[in-house]
């Protein structure tokens, strides 16, 4: 439902291949839309730069290179990225992997895309190119010694842009504003009136709202299997993967974290989804606020998450 | 203890650019860390055509120190620090105007040999906002003990952007001069330092910081220095310092640069202006490189004579070099080099003074080096 609170205003734009808004309290539209304009044009530098779907991009230029074998230096932002990735890398015990997209060649998640399990030899040949520890990674050097891999930031780029888009906007002057992009939820702090930001998570089956987060500062961000996952003889399969198998993983519908940063919340909800059944244990560990919706529909919420 | 998981991802999330401007909340270190630092600060010697009397050779002290640190339970942390120093040889006792109108310097004539050690222990309680801690420290060495106590604090607030941190300390000391009636020295005397601090600290944007506090102590007692020949100093000593220092964060070039002033002022006379730079460079992920310099300058007590006052007209004499107005200028390199859960460490400085009134002035090359081994 639309929030007609009088001095907030939403700007709405599409990038990263989602549905993203920035929702401001200021002064008219036209001076929402000048601090949105600074979110729009650094999510889309980001996009321009570390797209796997753009040809142009230094993400693609750093295929260019895993795909052949060999050795390429990048900039202290893709640097602080990779460094980022090689601790997801670290704290998942190896599942949360930036060379997994690869595997995707073997599962097609478009709707009806796949209509039987892979053949396991596929499956097999792929999982020899992924594995973040086949990538010699010392800045600013990134090299391959083994050709044919693919490297991705599905996962973290998104949210790193949202995290930057709070630095932008408190910058500029903007203490009350929500960014969304996609799902990847930012506050610069509480709303005008110093209440909390109402943020409705949806059920997984049916997208009606389940509950209800009251946000004023920190960021939420959510992994699901069901926005992508596809059936194939009665059984559901997430778009997730497991690198070591090369098969979806089985467990929660979909994971909410919210943390300091947006980009930490991922992190989070992403691992907690490929650990699967132990989703819960990992989530309780870290301490953090989370919702966890199982595959049976049933619902866990950490004693944080109101 | 904070989940280790989460604090190495907020650790790494607060590296990327853009990401590192907003703090987190106030927890205790994540590992616990062992620390060892050996020292060796050697003075050089006197110029021969100061020295009146005694030995040319000034002090050489190796300081070994010890340190562990470690959360307990999840709003607690302790530290325990510890260290040893053995130094050898001589010091200023006295100086004369010479026929051609130098200052020259008698040294204590045999070296000394001295030992001194400490230990601190530090409890720490952490908020949500802030922190709040407590230290003991006891010093022990033959002619001298003292004991402190410290209470300090900080609080977080405005969007965890400013920092508030205020602290006193108080220190009980005791004089014992070693060979007191074969020199006339003071048998047993006792001083005290009471001192207190505050200080803000403000996030400018995520790549800068800026910090400015002020802090004042007051020494009373017996402050003169038993071991110089007709050293007589007040009972009394109000301190009064002021700094500030500002870090910047060069994203691209993996640097910080930090800059910062001190101004030194008290009722001795003596006043001083610190500033210094330095640049913490890293090479690699494992290798940080930290070059500084430092640029001092202070004026003499009212009372320091370059020639020791045997008459001791005034009520009030010292020629302790310390005291007397003189400029120093110091460089130094550090190297932190890290492998797994080990953090190697070397470093070297040198210090020169240049000064007209005290031919004692001295030069020192410290040289360190630390193995940190966190767990």
């Amino acid at each position: 439902m639309k929030d007609l609170t009088p001095g907030l205003f939403e700007v709405v734009f599409g990038a990263m291949g989602t549905r993203c808004s920035v929702s401001i309290f200021a002064a008219d539209m036209a001076a929402a839309r000048k601090l949105a304009q600074l979110v729009i044009d650094d999510v889309g530098r980001l996009e321009a730069k570390y797209s796997r779907y753009l040809d142009t991009s230094f993400l693609s230029r750093i295929n260019h290179v895993a795909q052949a074998g060999g050795e390429i230096e990048v900039d202290a932002e893709t640097a602080s990225l990779l460094d980022y990735a090689n601790t997801c890398y670290e704290q998942s015990e190896g599942l949360f992997d930036v060379t997994s997209g690869l595997l995707r060649r073997a599962w097609n998640f478009q709707p009806e895309g796949q209509t039987a399990v892979p053949d396991a030899t596929a499956i097999q040949a792929l999982l020899e190119r992924v594995g973040w520890h086949h990538v010699d990674w010392r800045a600013p050097r990134l090299r391959f010694p083994l050709a044919g891999m693919e490297l991705d930031f599905g996962g973290i780029v998104k949210e790193y842009a949202a995290d930057r888009a709070v630095s932008l906007l408190r910058e500029a002057g903007a203490p009350h504003a929500l960014i969304n992009l996609g799902g990847d939820l930012c506050v610069t702090g509480p709303r005008a009136d110093g209440s909390s930001w109402s943020i409705a998570i949806q059920n997984p089956e049916s997208d009606a709202p389940i509950d209800t987060l009251h946000l004023a500062s920190g960021a939420l961000a959510t992994s699901g299997s069901y926005a992508r996952c596809i059936e194939i003889e009665g059984l559901k399969y997430s778009h997730l993967l497991n690198p070591r198998t090369g098969m979806p993983v089985q467990g929660p519908l979909s994971v909410s974290v919210v943390a300091d940063h947006c980009v930490i919340a991922g992190s989070v909800a992403t691992l907690a989804m490929l650990k699967g059944r132990e989703a819960r244990q990992v989530l309780d560990d870290t301490g953090l606020a989370y919702l966890l919706v199982h595959d049976s529909l049933k619902i866990t919420r950490s004693a944080a998450f109101a | 203890m904070a989940c280790k998981r989460l604090l190495a991802l907020t650790t790494s999330a607060l590296a990327l650019p853009g990401v590192g401007g907003i703090a987190i909340a106030d927890t205790p270190p994540a590992d616990r860390v062992l620390s060892y630092r050996v020292s060796n600060y050697q003075e050089d010697d006197l110029a021969a055509s100061a020295l009146l009397a005694g030995s040319a050779e000034r002090y050489d002290i190796d300081i070994h120190q010890l340190r562990f640190s470690s959360a307990i339970g999840s709003d607690y942390s302790i530290a325990l620090e510890s260290s040893y120093e053995s130094m050898s040889g001589a010091s200023p006792w006295y100086t004369i105007q010479a026929v051609n109108g130098e200052t020259q310097v008698a040294m204590s004539g045999a070296t000394i040999y001295e030992k001194r050690q400490d230990v601190t222990a530090s409890l720490r309680r952490y908020f949500s906002a802030g922190n709040l801690g407590v230290s003991f420290t006891v010093s022990d060495e033959n002619d001298y003990k003292a004991n402190s106590a410290a209470v300090d604090g900080s609080y977080t607030f405005a969007n965890q952007a400013t920092t508030l941190s205020a602290g006193i300390a108080h220190s009980d000391d005791t004089l014992t001069p070693t060979d007191a009636e074969k020199f006339n020295r003071i048998l047993g005397a006792e001083k005290t330092t009471t001192s207190a601090f505050v200080s803000v600290t403000q996030i400018l944007n995520q790549f800068s910081i800026f910090q400015t506090g002020i802090s004042s102590a007051r020494a009373a007692g017996f402050l003169t220095d038993p071991y110089k020949l007709a050293d007589r100093r007040p009972e009394r000593r109000d301190q009064f310092t002021w700094t500030s220092s500002w870090r910047r964060y060069f994203r691209d070039q993996r640097a910080a640069f930090h800059a910062d002033y001190r101004l030194y002022d008290d009722d001795f006379g003596v006043r001083s202006h610190t500033l210094e730079f330095a640049l913490h460079k890293t090479l690699r992920r494992s290798l940080t490189v930290v070059p500084n310099v430092r640029l001092y300058r202070q004026t003499a007590a009212e009372f320091f004579t370059p020639a020791t006052d045997f008459v001791q007209a005034q009520p009030f004499n010292s020629s302790d070099y310390r005291l007397s107005d003189y400029d120093a200028v110091s460089a130094g390199l550090r190297l932190n080099y890290t492998i797994g859960d080990y953090t190697l460490m070397l470093s070297g400085e040198r210090y020169q003074t240049t000064g007209t009134s005290a031919p004692a002035l001295i030069d020192f090359t410290r040289l360190t080096a630390g193995l940190d081994f966190s767990f």
